[in-house]
Formats: structure tokens, sequence, C-alpha cells
């Protein structure tokens, strides 16, 4: 068993290295935290492909497509859901502290990195055994949580605190802290590992920190409390939950160049292809804009209260 | 259904809501309510754009001043029929598409926290009449796990929607009044 296993793992981290992940990534997995479920929209058809009971108020989504499996972070049911992404199933539920809200997986999909709002702790679960790991302690009200590229750090928006925390992945411990603006909730990195992105729900702007080095290079005022944020090449894209809109940033200049509006309070973001995929909490729909210009495509019905808070997307 | 607000209103003013640092739990609620009324959009708008008019189509709230009237960063100062006063913030205005938005500063009795509101009149289907539709986002008044259940989220929706059909149905009776 473990041997098929290992290697259908290291056949689909391949797949997911080569092939960019968004490119190829038709389903979105959405977070449905008044229905209690994950819905899988199906990006070429615009439909729901699949409904996932998962714990109570799911809110948080890490795909870790090299590992074959999703998890989903239950506020309220205070444990994280792993869903198997060939069976479309929850296959098991985790204790996770006792307000699991952000999550990410590492690249290699080894491990899932989830903060416990309430714990003020990251816990890192190994996604071979699906067993926590270790239990990091941080700062207060840990929100978004991100991975670089090589794996090497882990970053944690510690929101009440107005820090980012720095993780040494092998150390499991916190090396650094970075200052950022008020509330940080979501953070993000860019592709290239070059670029941190921290977004400040209550002061309206974007930290940008040039990695590996950790320094601030830029505070971008965007709309009214950003939530989530995604990447393309050269651009960010931030979801402004109050403005209901998407704010555009040039990374390399440092500046917002344009602002597209979207449904009412749009929260997890993701690049697929040539669309932005953006959740509409208030509207129960997934939106899909051009990439290019903003322009709105369509608004697929899911489950109540969506957020997508992580990387939704996958290939299957 | 004033009675009802009020009732839930009076209920509330035990469960004062610490102000000061805006902690809240994870879990987001939202409450989404429509009324259709027979009269112009702009008939409906002109009586509650005003950032101060809520007193005026709001069975339960006695007064509302407001410092900057229809300015982004105006605050009015809801004096609450049941008891206890509100503090709300205008972050956004427009009088062409007939909505604002605010959030509260003080929540009051009200057992919210985070709270963000817009109200918006729109034209009513197949162009006859309006329909003003009023949402909110908020968390529960109680900050942390395990909350007392005049603090849980179910307390913080109940109120909520309590508060936007009292005053949608108020809205309609003045607005359709002859």
């Amino acid at each position: 068993m473990r041997p098929r296993r290992s290697a259908r793992a290291a056949l689909a981290g391949l797949l997911a290295s080569t092939a960019c992940a968004a490119a190829a990534a038709p389903f979105a997995y959405i977070p449905c935290q008044a229905s209690h479920e994950v819905s899988v929209v199906d990006l070429e058809t615009r439909r729901v492909a699949a409904t996932i009971p998962v714990g109570r108020s799911p809110a948080g989504i890490a795909v870790a497509e090299s590992a074959g499996k999703a998890y989903v972070t239950n506020a309220d049911g205070k444990s994280v859901s792993v869903i198997d992404l060939a069976t479309r199933r929850r296959v098991a539920d985790l204790p996770a502290g006792s307000g699991p809200v952000g999550i990410a997986a590492s690249p290699d999909g080894r491990r899932v990195y989830v903060a416990d709002w309430y714990g003020n702790a990251l816990l890192v679960f190994d996604t071979h055994a699906d067993k926590l790991l270790a239990t990091i302690p941080v700062g207060h009200a840990p929100a978004g949580v991100a991975v670089a590229p090589d794996g090497a750090r882990v970053f944690v928006a510690e929101r009440d605190d107005d820090k980012v925390a720095v993780i040494d992945a092998d150390k499991l411990a916190v090396i650094e802290r970075l200052a950022t603006g008020e509330h940080p909730f979501a953070l993000g990195v860019s592709p290239d590992g070059r670029a941190l992105l921290a977004l400040n729900v209550v002061s309206n702007d974007v930290d940008v920190f040039d990695l590996p080095a950790g320094r601030a290079r830029a505070r971008v005022a965007v709309g009214l409390a950003p939530y989530g944020v995604a990447f393309d090449g050269a651009r960010a894209y931030v979801t402004n939950q109050h403005a209901a809109s998407v704010s555009v940033i040039d990374l390399a200049a440092g500046k917002r160049i344009a602002d597209w509006p979207t449904a009412d309070y749009p929260e997890g973001i993701a690049v697929a292809g040539d669309r932005l995929v953006v959740v509409s909490w208030m509207e129960d729909c997934v939106q899909l804009l051009a990439l290019a210009d903003g322009l709105r495509q369509a608004c697929v019905d899911v489950g109540r209260n969506p957020r997508g808070f992580g990387q939704f997307l996958s290939s299957r | 259904m004033r009675r009802v607000v009020l009732k839930a209103l009076g209920a509330l003013t035990l469960a004062a809501v610490a102000a000061g640092a805006a902690a809240h739990g994870p879990t987001r609620q939202k409450v989404s309510e429509e009324i259709a009324i027979d009269a112009p959009p702009q008939a409906v708008w002109d009586r509650i754009k005003n950032f101060d008019a809520i007193k005026d189509w709001h069975p339960a709230i006695k007064s509302s001043p407001a410092t900057e009237g229809n300015t982004v960063g105006s605050r009015r100062t809801l004096t609450l029929d049941g008891g206890g006063t509100v503090l709300e913030e205008l972050e956004g205005w427009s009088d062409a598409d007939r909505k604002y938005n605010y959030r509260m500063r003080d929540p009051g009795p009200i057992p919210v926290s985070n709270y963000t509101s817009t109200i918006e009149v729109k034209p009513g289907p197949g162009d006859k009449g309006s329909l003003v539709v009023w949402r909110g986002a908020f968390y529960r008044g109680y900050p942390n796990n395990d909350p007392p259940p005049d603090k849980n989220d179910e307390a913080a929706v109940k109120a909520v929607t309590g508060i936007y059909k009292a005053g949608l149905e108020n809205l309609k009776k003045l607005a359709e009044a002859k």
C-alpha cells in the first residue's frame, strides 16, 4: 500500500510542479461557512460538481495536490477535515486547537500549517500520516498563513499584534517578526518567492516585503477591508471585502494600478488560466472575471457564506 | 413587529458589549432582508438617504443626530426606544446608486461586533416600484469560544434580523401611505 501511495504522490507532485497549477486547475474547492460543506465548482462548466460535508463553520482551505488531499479548517468544529481529492469525500477530521482559521500546505505537500486563532499557535500536520507534528506558539489572533515556494519559511499573520511571524520550517520556531499596518489578516507569497504581501484589514493597505530579506518595500493603499490575494506573474490581485472590488497591484512598482468591481463581500481569490476566481460571501456565489480587464463573466451559486480562505484550486 | 424588536433590544441591554478592541471570533454572520415598496425609487431614497434620518422611518429609534451629515466619516448616535445608544460611522454614500454603507463603532446593547451594513434602493421587478435591500455582516457579541446564549451567533442574527424587518416594514408603510 505504502509504495504505491508514495509513487502516486510523487507523480502528482511532478504534475503539479510542471504544469502551472493555476492553468490546469479547473476545480475550486470552496468552504461554505454557514452550510458546513465544501462546494466543488467546475470552472469550465460553471457548475457545482460535488458538495462535501465537513465540520462546523469551515473557512480556510489548502489543496495539497501532491498529497492527493485538501485540508479544511472548521472554525467552530475546532478541527481540520481531510478531503480525498480522488473520491471527493471527507476521510478524516483532525483535532486542531480551539479556533483553526488560516491554513497553507507546503509546496511538496508533506505538511499543512494551521493557525489556531484562539490558541495563539501554529499547528503543523504531517499529511502522510495526518498527524500533528508540532505546535509553535505565535502572537495574538494568528490568521493567514503562507509558505515560501522552497518550503523553508512559513509566514503567519499575527492579526492583533500587527506583525507577521517568520518561521523556520526545519527548526519549527519563530526566527523573526515583521511589522505591518493595522490587523494583517491574509498573507501571500508571490510564485517567484520574492515578495511577501500582508493584507491589513483595518488600515486598508497591503505591505510588500522583499524576500528572503524580509525588508519592507512598499505599503500600497487598497480598498476597504482587504481579505484575499492571488498572483499572476508581475501582478497581485487583492479582494476588498467592504468595497466590493479587486485592487490590481503592480508588484515591481509597488503600486495599485486598477480597481475592478465584484459581487458583494469578495473574499477568497485565485488566478485560474485567463480568469480570476472570486468568492462572494454575501451573494453565496463564486464569480469569474476576465484576468485581462476584470470583466464579469459569471457567478456560480454555491453553499451559504462561502469563504475560500486559502489555496482552493485543484486539477481534479 | 415593533414590539418584537423592543423586546429583543430590551433583553439585550443586559448583554452590554464591551467597547474597545474589535476582537472577534472567526465565524462571520450575515443578514439580508428586502422589501418591495409601491413607490418610485427616488421617493423611497429621499426618505432614507440622509444618514441622520433613520429616526424618521425606523420605529425603534428615537433620535439619530449625525456629526457631518452624509460625508464619509460622519457619525450618528442612535438612541433606542428600548434604552441604550449605538454609534455608527458612514463609510460610503452614493446618491447616484441610491445606497449608503456604514460601520458600528459602538454596538451598545446589540449583541454584535465588527458590524458593517449597506442599505440600497433599487427599481422593483419589471421597473415597478422599489426594492429596498438592507444587508449586514457582523460577528457575535462574545469574542471568544463558548459564548453564553445571549451573545452567541443565533442571538446576533436574531437581533439584526428583527431590526431590519421592523425598519423595512415601517418604511413600506410610510412610503405607501396616501
